[in-house]
């Protein structure tokens, strides 16, 4: 199977972490929290879009609400293959981290 | 929420997102979007927020727009791969349309270069637009012509008067040259005299050579790539000589012309086959530049072109050089009783829109080369076009015929989501594939059929002529036309319908898609049904044209021309008899022309009850022999004869001549006297001959008036009767015999009745084109018909077997289905037969001679066309009968 990009990779753990409150604001939130970085929308929406193609990631409807201007939350949920593609994503990254510090890229 | 309500989000920015967020959840997005906005309103203003929603709006656009390109190139593949798919699944199909396709356009892009490179005549040349050819319009007392030859005097004389012109060249024609290299000897037809500027006219390129300066020095010469190799045998013939015997330039006391060394400075690439001036040899005016020649105002032997200046009205200049013979000439044109006016022609009207006559009674024809015809450029547009139209209908029918299948596709895919515009799409792609593959057969096929084209044209095509920009243009054009046209019908009709009715597979069974389906069949039949038509009857005349009566005998007669040569002339009897010994030789005589070559025109005078009339009329100088051998009947009086005083004294006339010249009957003629007008000789009519064809069957019998002339300068042909079983040997013998005797003159003899028929070419190039195209027509047209009924038998399949149990016969049920179709072919020849009757009439107005089409024309067109037809649709269906009735109903 192919790598998940950085990309797909930070958004499949967000959408993880926030479990059953997963749609595109708190997405963003929550890739904001965990990396200090801002995804625009159009890359948010891109990627999600990719994800779901790709079948890592469903997706299911919410209700509309009044502060959405009456537009329904589309929320995520990882899907059997997200899982595992993330337990491998976590598997590569432990060998390749492996035997790595943060002080080994420091030059004294 | 009061405020939340005011402080709406920006509608642009809204708008902007939304369009280019082509995802599945753009709604959600503005949404998130939304609310954000609103939580950023209530804590840090409407301002604020207002900001915020910009910003990421545009900050967002640029990755949408890549991705939705991403996405709608990966729908590109997608369709591809299913179009690629469908053809493959449906070879048979595939087949058909692709060829009929390919056929089509092949023929089209062949047509189009034939239309674009006559469109484009003499368009080459650089500032062609400025480019002028000076005509010369004069009255004489007889008469008044308008021809292309003017004086050698004009160029001179206008370089000096008019500053408008940049550059102008006079060439003149020398006729009857002899080239000469070592052995080889041989008359050439295009040589011409000019000057340098002539290449400042015309564009021509330089393979070797200074481009600047070649024709400054006397003698000295420019050759093209084909000369140099045939004299040559290279092409870099530089610094080389060649001999021309010009028989112009003869000295006083000399029979013969004496060979002039010309050393060649420049050898240029072969000229486009659409230019009017064609040439083989230029060489340099040096030879008469300066001399009396050039300020003589009574000849009339050059053809000028002018260049005008940038900016300069052609108007104006025509209207300021109208009067230009008057002032150097204009005493003597008034004493002579003559006018003179000059006028001009913009170079690239000459091919379509000149047909001047030439300048006196020796020149050949005024036109550098004939005209071509504007008619037939529309012909074989249109031809073009409707074997294309053939091809798109085998598309559309055999695309609808699937439609009943393709119907099922079709509603699936709208119930599991597509859009509409999605399919349409689909459909529109997959034509456009099938398009493209026929493209590139068809180019493959151009290649095939370019030379044969060619040769059956007479034109100089060449296939890189494909990649001109116009026609580049005009092909993609073809392909977008095409994909459409032949696509659209699937693609906008079978997407209209509502799935649940289509996934009943009662779509296209229908009324109204067999409707269709029969209106293009029937299309498709009228079309190639009218070129058979047309091809036979274009057939049918060129075969009446040929086995007329021609009113003289052609057949066994050689003909040898020794064009005007002097020493030759002056020994004409002797000539005679050299070959008049031999036993396969029976009977010889000479002439000035011969039956189906130029025949030069003059004037007649004759006295009318007051006083004198003038007539137009052919004019042909022969022996008294001339009507034994092409054995012309004489219906009142005598032909020439021996021992009598004809020599000096006498004409025959035809039976029109003596119509024109007022007799009531060709007796009347007899002994009445008229004047030639040039040579002001009045002579006695001694005999009226029958009329005969002296010019092949497009023309009525003209006036012709025959003289036993005693000026040998007029005789140019050798006629000689042989015994048709050893014509072969005797032709052997006689050029053994002329290369004995004349040495210095190539043998150029012909067969009277092959050169006589060369007159019918164009109407033997269009039958053959014609022919080509109605047999594709009928080929295309029948591999759709065979398609359609495969369709039709494949659904009727449990109908054949239902049939066949209850004891339907195989014939029963050939009858059953090709009945509709034969009714159709019907149909299509009830309706091609007045329109290829309309056409053809017209068509045949050209001829004086002319068929009819009649019941033949239209019952060999539908005959073919119904006998084929049946025999295709008879192929498939007789299969379908011979099937077992127990698998045909159980199959599903």
């Amino acid at each position: 199977m192919k790598l998940l990009t950085k990309t797909e990779e930070i958004l499949l753990l967000a959408i993880w972490k926030l479990n059953d409150e997963a749609y595109g604001v708190k997405v963003r939130e929550k890739v904001m929290d965990m990396t200090g970085k801002l995804f625009t929308y159009g890359n948010l929406y891109c990627t999600l879009d990719q994800l779901t193609g790709k079948g890592f990631v469903m997706k299911y409807k919410g209700e509309p609400t009044p502060e959405r201007g009456g537009r329904a939350k589309t929320f995520y949920k990882l899907s059997e293959k997200g899982l595992t593609a993330l337990q491998e994503a976590f598997e590569i990254n432990q060998s390749v981290w492996d035997g790595v510090s943060l002080y080994s890229f420091t030059r004294n | 929420m009061f405020i939340r309500k005011i402080s709406k989000p920006p509608f642009l920015a809204k708008i902007i997102l939304r369009l280019s967020a082509r995802t599945d959840d753009e709604l959600s997005l503005i949404g998130d979007f939304e609310e954000e906005y609103n939580r950023r309103s209530d804590e840090d203003g409407a301002f604020y927020a207002w900001i915020w929603y910009w910003l990421n709006t545009l900050l967002s656009v640029p990755k949408f727009l890549r991705y939705s390109l991403y996405r709608s190139t990966a729908m590109l593949r997608n369709y591809i791969k299913i179009a690629l798919r469908n053809i493959s699944r449906h070879k048979g199909f595939s087949l058909i349309n692709i060829f009929g396709l390919s056929v089509g356009m092949a023929c089209c892009m062949v047509i189009f270069l034939y239309v674009v490179s006559e469109l484009n005549y003499d368009k080459h040349h650089d500032g062609y637009e400025r480019i002028f050819r000076i005509g010369e319009h004069r009255i004489v007392p007889v008469g008044e012509f308008r021809s292309p030859l003017v004086s050698l005097a004009v160029a001179p004389a206008m370089q000096r008067d008019f500053p408008q012109i940049e550059y102008i060249a006079s060439i003149v024609h020398l006729s009857n040259g002899l080239v000469a290299k070592d052995e080889l000897q041989l008359y050439e037809d295009r040589i011409f005299y000019a000057g340098q500027s002539l290449f400042n006219i015309f564009k021509v390129d330089f393979l070797y050579g200074d481009p600047e300066n070649t024709l400054e020095r006397p003698l000295t010469a420019v050759i093209t790539r084909q000369m140099a190799e045939k004299y040559f045998g290279e092409v870099n013939a530089l610094g080389k000589i060649i001999q021309i015997k010009d028989p112009r330039f003869l000295r006083r006391g000399q029979s013969e012309p004496e060979p002039v060394d010309y050393e060649i400075t420049g050898i240029i690439e072969d000229l486009p086959s659409n230019t009017h001036f064609k040439f083989d040899i230029i060489a340099s005016d040096a030879v008469y530049r300066g001399t009396k020649y050039t300020e003589e105002w009574d000849n009339h032997s050059a053809y000028t072109y002018v260049k005008l200046r940038q900016g300069v009205d052609p108007s104006e200049f025509e209207e300021q050089i109208r009067m230009l013979a008057y002032k150097y000439y204009g005493d003597a044109l008034n004493r002579f009783g003559q006018k003179r006016y000059y006028f001009i022609q913009a170079v690239t009207d000459i091919h379509f829109h000149s047909n001047l006559q030439g300048a006196s009674l020796q020149t050949l024809q005024g036109e550098l080369e004939p005209p071509g015809n504007l008619m037939y450029i529309y012909v074989y547009s249109a031809v073009g076009f409707l074997i294309l139209l053939i091809g798109c209908m085998n598309f559309m029918n055999l695309s609808n015929a699937r439609s009943i299948y393709r119907a099922k596709e079709v509603g699936l895919r709208k119930v599991v989501g597509a859009k509409r515009s999605q399919l349409i799409r689909q459909f529109l792609g997959e034509s456009l594939i099938i398009t493209l593959l026929s493209l590139a057969a068809g180019i493959f096929l151009v290649q095939a059929l370019l030379p044969l084209f060619n040769q059956m044209a007479g034109t100089n095509l060449q296939f890189e002529g494909l990649l001109q920009p116009s026609v580049l243009f005009a092909v993609a054009g073809l392909v977008v036309f095409v994909g459409i046209f032949a696509g659209g019908y699937p693609a906008f009709v079978l997407t209209a319908f509502k799935p649940n009715i289509m996934l009943k597979g009662s779509v296209g069974a229908g009324n109204r898609g067999s409707m269709i389906l029969k209106i293009l069949v029937l299309g498709q039949f009228v079309i190639s049904i009218f070129f058979t038509i047309t091809t036979v009857t274009v057939y049918q005349q060129l075969n009446f044209m040929k086995g007329q009566k021609l009113g003289f005998e052609k057949n066994c007669k050689l003909v040898i021309p020794f064009r005007g040569n002097r020493n030759i002339r002056k020994n004409i009897e002797n000539l005679k008899n050299e070959f008049f010994e031999y036993s396969g030789v029976t009977d010889v005589t000479v002439s000035s022309t011969v039956p189906g070559r130029f025949v030069m025109t003059n004037w007649v005078r004759f006295p009318r009850e007051t006083a004198f009339e003038n007539r137009t009329v052919n004019f042909l100088a022969c022996d008294d022999n001339f009507f034994e051998v092409f054995r012309i009947e004489t219906i009142a009086g005598r032909p020439f004869q021996q021992g009598r005083n004809d020599k000096n004294d006498s004409f025959v006339i035809n039976e029109s001549a003596a119509k024109i010249l007022g007799f009531t009957s060709p007796h009347e003629a007899v002994g009445k006297r008229i004047t030639e007008a040039f040579s002001q000789h009045e002579k006695t009519i001694v005999g009226v001959t029958r009329d005969f064809h002296f010019r092949g069957m497009q023309n009525v019998v003209e006036p012709l008036v025959m003289e036993y002339s005693g000026l040998s300068f007029l005789y140019n042909n050798l006629s000689l009767t042989l015994i048709p079983d050893k014509l072969n040997d005797t032709v052997n013998i006689v050029k053994t015999k002329w290369e004995e005797i004349y040495p210095g003159i190539p043998y150029e003899g012909f067969f009277l009745d092959e050169d006589f028929d060369m007159q019918y070419r164009t109407e033997g190039q269009v039958a053959e084109i014609l022919g080509l195209i109605s047999i594709l027509g009928l080929i295309i047209a029948c591999l759709g018909l065979f398609g359609v009924t495969s369709f039709i038998v494949r659904q009727k399949y449990r109908e054949i077997g239902i049939r066949k149990v209850l004891g339907a016969t195989v014939i029963h049920i050939m009858k059953l289905i090709s009945a509709e179709f034969i009714i159709l072919v019907i149909i299509a020849i009830i309706i091609s037969v007045p329109a290829a009757y309309y056409v053809m009439n017209k068509w045949l107005q050209e001829f004086a001679y002319r068929i009819s089409p009649g019941i033949t024309t239209f019952g060999i067109a539908g005959f073919v066309a119904l006998s084929l037809s049946a025999f295709t649709v008879n192929i498939k269906v007789l299969r379908a009968a011979q099937f077992d009735p127990v698998e045909s109903i159980r199959h599903e």
